[in-house]
């Protein structure tokens, strides 16, 4: 009997076309684990209808016929990518989860190189990143780069980069994060809440469908509200750059304005517009004051935001299972 | 225990219901019977502690019912007994579990004379097993599922089923295995680990996980229970002599999850305190397949129902229509 178990959880909205030849390929994944002395088996395949467009969850009911490890989550109107992710890693019961798009965007054939660089590199999540182009669309795939570097740069997390919707979590994590995301949570941000044993797998992603027929699952509107999210679930570290700017202009003031004193006292011939200077570095001061103050109120919001969107103050995880598959991996590498 | 009269109408048989327990799934049983059928009803003593005075219990509830059946239409009537009795949980030591073999071992004497006389159409039992205790450490548990108890009470449920199966062929065997049942039917009753930290959260007292965070386990309502043990009693449902059910939603939740979600619920942190010794440890995850669930059983949303507990808790209603409303001296 297999020890450990793995869930795959597939978010559907427009996948009829892809769905049949995802779940062979998972299918086929499942029993090469079987057959093999993988200590890991393929319990569940978990797809959730998001108020899918086409006829997939017809599709899906067909499969499961046959495949009792099939299991449907049907989800009572269109809540997102996210929200349907969020509802089928909650109805998981795995060691580890792998979330994966409907598209075949998300090869199921690597989830043994990501599960063995999680193993190997002692970590609790692997995004696979594209080792080249996805949508073979500069504007588009630059877009997302841009965008994912500059919120990397603004919210101070380094792990922005890597994120992306094809990811190995330990099901604990995987669960853990699920259960506090909020509506408007970034789940790949509040996942970083939980662990920073985050790595990145290079793989050869390419988004077929966009490639074939330039539409994608998303829109424009979707990725402006996509990108929303990512900031705001965020701990936006500019609000402290703009406490510090607050800062420097109330040490300024005080500076030039024991100058000004100074001047006033000893040199009062050298002030030749009297009134500006001081009325400057009045400004100044209060604006810097009122800067730092917004500052404190916008990090005081930034708090009750986290608490709210349920950032955790601790969390138990425990890694021993992995050792199973350590040996594994290692006796099969020799 | 509980007994429930129906008179024969133009759609059913007379029917004579025998509820043994009126703890947090028994009075959600006697709760949905009533609500499904108009009938009388009536307390009988049977003694848990006292071996003497439950044997002349007995002797009483045999006589009471030969009484009944003799005074209807009784080659028409339709006779259930239900099991949800127990104070046995998960910890539960060797006298607790003593106590309960030996009531339920009583309750099949009651059960057997009853069937003898031969004077009913159709007899059927109902027992109130555990998923958790048959299944302990079992993930996705289905009908495949062998049981492997790991501690006492599983044992203990096991046996009890065993001597079920073991009963007259033509007695209708009814074994529901609910797993991680939670609910609110007043204050010092059983509730179950969602009402318990609710409860402790809106007084601001700290409640003890003999788990850790990420022990998974499938919560039930016992509303969603007793409503569906109602249904097989009345024979909403077609049902094979030997039924096998298990009671869960399909959904895995960890403690981290329901705690979150209490929060939520309550608006405020809630204090938790993780204990745990050999005897009281319970950190095994307990999960039950969704394919694994009755064609005709429904489950609420873990959450409406988390909001559903926490409102009775505030208005300190308890849903015990049954229970408390009985005249404890009422017999027939």
């Amino acid at each position: 009997m297999k020890t450990l178990s793995l869930n795959t959880v597939t978010p559907v909205y427009a996948g009829a076309e892809y769905l049949p030849q995802l779940v062979n390929k998972i299918e086929a994944l499942r029993d090469r684990w079987a057959v093999s002395e993988i200590p890991l088996e393929l319990t569940e395949a978990i797809f959730v209808n998001d108020a899918s467009i086409d006829n997939s969850l017809e599709i899906l009911y067909t499969l499961q016929e046959s495949r009792p490890w099939i299991r449907i989550i049907n989800l009572s109107r269109n809540f997102g990518q996210h929200q349907a992710t969020i509802a089928g890693i909650l109805h998981s019961s795995g060691d580890w989860v792998i979330t994966l798009d409907e598209d075949l965007q998300h090869d199921p054939i690597f989830i043994d190189e990501m599960l063995q660089h999680t193993i190997n590199q002692k970590r609790d999540i692997t995004f696979a990143n594209p080792d080249s182009s996805v949508h073979k669309n500069i504007i588009r795939d630059w877009g997302s780069s841009i965008y994912k570097n500059l919120v990397a740069r603004i919210t101070g997390n380094r792990h922005v980069k890597k994120f992306n919707s094809f990811r190995l979590i330990r099901g604990d994590i995987a669960r853990g994060a699920a259960s506090v995301c909020a509506h408007g949570t970034y789940l790949d941000v509040v996942l970083c809440w939980f662990t920073d044993k985050i790595s990145a797998v290079s793989l050869p992603l390419v988004d077929q469908r966009f490639v074939e027929s330039g539409n994608s699952g998303y829109t424009l509107r979707k990725l402006f509200s996509h990108a929303r999210r990512l900031i705001i679930s965020s701990e936006a570290k500019v609000l402290r750059f703009g406490a510090l700017i607050g800062f420097i202009a109330i040490f300024i003031a005080i500076i030039f304005g024991l100058n000004i004193f100074y001047d006033k006292l000893f040199s009062p011939e050298s002030i030749p517009v009297q009134g500006w200077t001081s009325l400057i570095l009045t400004v100044l001061f209060f604006s810097g004051l009122i800067t730092i103050l917004v500052g404190i109120v916008l990090e005081y919001i930034s708090v009750i935001v986290l608490h709210i969107q349920g950032k955790p103050t601790f969390f138990v995880v425990d890694r021993r299972s992995d050792k199973a598959l350590r040996d594994y991996f290692d006796k099969n590498s020799k | 225990m509980i007994l429930f009269q129906k008179e024969p109408d133009s759609n059913s048989n007379s029917k004579v219901i025998v509820l043994f327990g009126a703890g947090l799934i028994g009075t959600a049983v006697g709760d949905a019977i009533n609500t499904l059928i108009k009938g009388s009803w009536s307390y009988y003593p049977f003694a848990w502690s006292d071996i003497k005075a439950r044997r002349k219990d007995s002797e009483y509830i045999n006589k009471s019912l030969l009484r009944i059946l003799t005074s209807i239409n009784s080659g028409e009537t339709d006779i259930a007994f239900i099991w949800c009795a127990g104070r046995a949980g998960f910890g539960a030591d060797e006298d607790d579990i003593q106590k309960e073999f030996s009531s339920f071992k009583q309750v099949l004497e009651i059960i057997n004379k009853t069937h003898k006389l031969n004077m009913t159409r159709h007899t059927s039992v109902h027992l109130l097993s555990s998923a958790g205790g048959l299944f302990e450490n079992f993930k996705l548990v289905d009908h495949n599922s062998v049981p492997q108890p790991r501690r006492d009470y599983g044992r203990l449920k096991l046996k009890q089923e065993e001597l079920l199966l073991q009963m007259n062929a033509s007695i209708g065997k009814f074994i529901y295995r609910p797993s991680s049942v939670f609910g609110y039917i007043g204050p010092g009753q059983r509730m179950g680990l969602i009402p318990t930290l609710l409860k402790n959260g809106l007084t601001n007292k700290v409640s003890t996980i003999y788990g850790n965070l990420s022990t998974l386990r499938d919560y039930v309502s016992n509303k969603d229970i007793g409503m569906f043990i109602s249904q097989c009693v009345l024979g909403i449902m077609r049902q094979k002599r030997v039924n096998y059910f298990l009671l869960a939603s399909g959904k895995p939740s960890s403690i981290y999850e329901i705690k979150h979600c209490v929060e939520r619920t309550i608006n405020k942190k809630i204090y938790l305190n993780f204990y745990s010794t050999a005897e009281t440890e319970n950190i095994s995850d307990i999960t039950i397949s969704s394919l694994a669930l009755p064609a005709n059983w429904k489950s609420a949303d873990l959450n409406t129902e988390i909001h559903a507990v926490k409102n009775r808790i505030l208005s300190g209603m308890s849903y015990r229509l049954v229970a408390d409303n009985l005249p404890r001296n009422k017999t027939i």
